[in-house]
């Protein structure tokens, strides 16, 4: 797993140019130092790490602001302490604070206070509306990400349900072919069972003519039987084209040359595969055309007694194209993987993409 | 209280600390007294408080160093009676060479050296501050040895430069202002001033490098794994 790229943010930089507005007023103050000096230096330094060792709150600050007020009064070389604090006030958009700090460096403060001053302030308020846009910008994200995360939900959900849809709508279609044979063929395959026992019966009590009559009718309702089965049959099946025919005429139907194969009896593959497989062979052979320059296309469908297997391969690959990740790609994957089959992309001298699905029960 | 015992027991079951505790300042005592200020020797034995603080506070470095302080954070010891239990220990086996150094004092210097209280506690202000120095300065490394071997040439500088090494009063003038910046110089500007009766300014001393240790225990006691 890579590390994460550390990045330069508001609220470790304020640190740094504390830091180095610490070492300014060390050099400013050695000429003169003094222990006093060198307490309230070391006072104010105190402060600012308990500050930022266990986030203080702000009255900590607010108190050392006012007795560094007061102490400039007496000692003006403690006026350049209040650069930081004056700092640290802009950067929290804090206008009293900065005005308190500003007005006894304006009074006492020596000459460099003032380009202190006007450092601490103009890098404050700089922090200051950085980390706001910052904030605004990472309020975005999250919102952005927290959408990206319910639309996943919701695509779940809509999977899961189209799965019920499937087992439900399978489930309506057998109840319909049941009710079909039952009104159609039951009555007459119930009387030509009867008249065939009837006939066994008459044969036991060698009364042929009868048997000959009643064998006469189990014939003509066997006869009646087979043609109520054809006609069903006929209602059954669907009108419109197979799935195989539709698969056929999208892969005609592109301008590339294309090569076209299909192993296995493709009538094996259950109506919610073959729309699946359909839909998916359509995203396939849009994406090369957005994003290859093949000059042969190679589609290869194989159905076996468990799965059916569909390869796409071009040859256009372009050198410096990025991976596919696109949402197409993505949702294909999940369509696929929603019936418990499996996708995967092969990327050699030639693109290819491997599609297999179960067949189900 | 287990913490603060163990730390002792730790520390002691190396011979090297027992017989730095007890051994390393005695030839300190043999150095002879400058003319107005206490005998060299007094000064001087604040570079081996830095030393020995160092090599006291290994344990605490090498738990961080090891991962044992990991273990420690997910037991239910809180931190600081941890940190605060082991500084304590340390603090106290240096309070030890302290008071033994000062009784040497007596015996080898007599009346010389006067005012022994308040530079006991001077020395225990110094020593507050080595171990928080210590402590923060090895959470800048991850072995030990690099830590003490750069650590060494530090304290070495900073006892040359601050006025532990070298008396205050060979140091140039010019260079008081950015020393006074250092945390070693409090020591023997402390002692002078215990040496002159100036209450101030031995008060302000303290003061200071009391501050110094509070600045340097908030950094190294930021938990690091």
């Amino acid at each position: 797993m890579s590390k994460p790229r550390s990045e330069i943010r508001p609220s470790g930089l304020h640190w740094a140019i504390l830091g180095i507005q610490f070492l300014l007023i060390a050099l400013l103050i050695v000429p003169r130092n003094t222990a006093e000096t060198l307490l309230f230096f070391l006072c104010t330094l105190f402060v600012l790490t308990l500050h930022w060792r266990f986030r203080q709150p702000d009255w900590l600050l607010s108190v050392l602001l006012a007795i560094l007020v007061v102490c400039s009064f007496k000692w003006p070389h403690v006026t350049y302490l209040l650069s930081p604090l004056l700092c640290l006030s802009c950067m929290h958009n804090r206008p009293w604070h900065a005005f308190f700090a500003l007005v006894p460096i304006i009074l006492f403060g020596p000459e460099h206070t003032y380009w202190l001053a006007l450092i601490a302030t103009m890098s404050g308020y700089l922090l200051y509306f950085w980390n706001r846009n910052l904030a605004s910008v990472e309020q975005q994200s999250d919102s952005l990400r927290r959408r990206v995360y319910e639309l996943e939900q919701t695509e779940e959900h809509l999977l899961r349900d189209q799965n019920s849809v499937q087992v439900v709508s399978r489930m309506t279609e057998r109840q319909r072919i049941a009710e079909m044979l039952h009104d159609n063929l039951g009555h007459d395959l119930s009387a030509a069972h009867l008249a065939v026992k009837a006939t066994g019966t008459l044969l036991e009590g060698k009364r042929y003519d009868a048997a000959l009559r009643s064998q006469e009718k189990a014939l003509q309702r066997l006869g009646n039987a087979i043609a109520e089965l054809r006609s069903t049959v006929r209602r059954i099946e669907p009108e419109q084209e197979n799935d195989l025919d539709r698969i056929t005429r999208l892969v005609n139907s592109f301008s590339y040359p294309m090569e076209f194969s299909v192993e296995g009896n493709f009538s094996r593959v259950p109506a919610a595969v073959g729309q699946l497989l359909f839909v998916s062979m359509q995203e396939a052979l849009t994406n090369i055309i957005k994003h290859a320059k093949p000059s042969l296309i190679s589609v290869r469908l194989k159905i076996t007694q468990a799965i059916v297997r569909a390869v796409i391969e071009n040859d256009g690959i372009e050198e410096h194209a990025p991976p596919p990740t696109g949402s197409g790609l993505r949702y294909m994957r999940k369509r696929i993987e929603a019936v418990h089959g499996s996708l995967s992309i092969r990327r050699e001298n030639v693109f290819s993409l491997i599609m297999i699905i179960p067949l189900g029960e | 209280m287990k913490f603060y015992a163990f730390a002792i027991k730790e520390d002691l079951r190396h011979p090297v600390n027992s017989l730095l505790i007890l051994l390393l300042p005695i030839p300190l005592l043999f150095i002879p007294a400058n003319a107005g200020s206490y005998p060299f020797g007094i000064s001087l034995y604040g570079m081996v408080i830095m030393y020995s603080s160092f090599l006291l506070s290994r344990p605490v470095a090498e738990d961080r160093m090891h991962g044992i302080i990991t273990r420690i954070a997910a037991s239910p010891v809180r931190p600081f009676t941890y940190l605060a239990s082991h500084l304590l220990g340390y603090l106290t086996l240096l309070g030890i060479q302290m008071s033994l150094f000062m009784i040497g004092s007596m015996i080898a210097h007599g009346d010389a050296v006067h005012g022994r209280l308040p530079i006991l506690s001077l020395y225990l202000s110094f020593s507050i501050m080595c171990l928080a120095l210590s402590l923060s300065w090895n959470t800048l490394f991850r072995s030990f040895n690099i830590s003490f071997g750069l650590f060494a040439g530090l304290a070495s500088l900073l006892c040359l430069v601050g006025g532990v090494s070298i008396p205050l009063f060979l140091l140039p003038r010019s260079i008081i202002g950015y020393i006074m910046f250092l945390p070693t110089y409090w020591l023997p500007h402390g002692l002078d001033a215990i040496h002159a009766g100036d209450m101030v300014a031995f008060w302000q001393s303290h003061a200071i490098l009391l501050v110094f240790a509070s600045i340097f225990l908030l950094i190294g006691s930021k938990r690091r794994f």
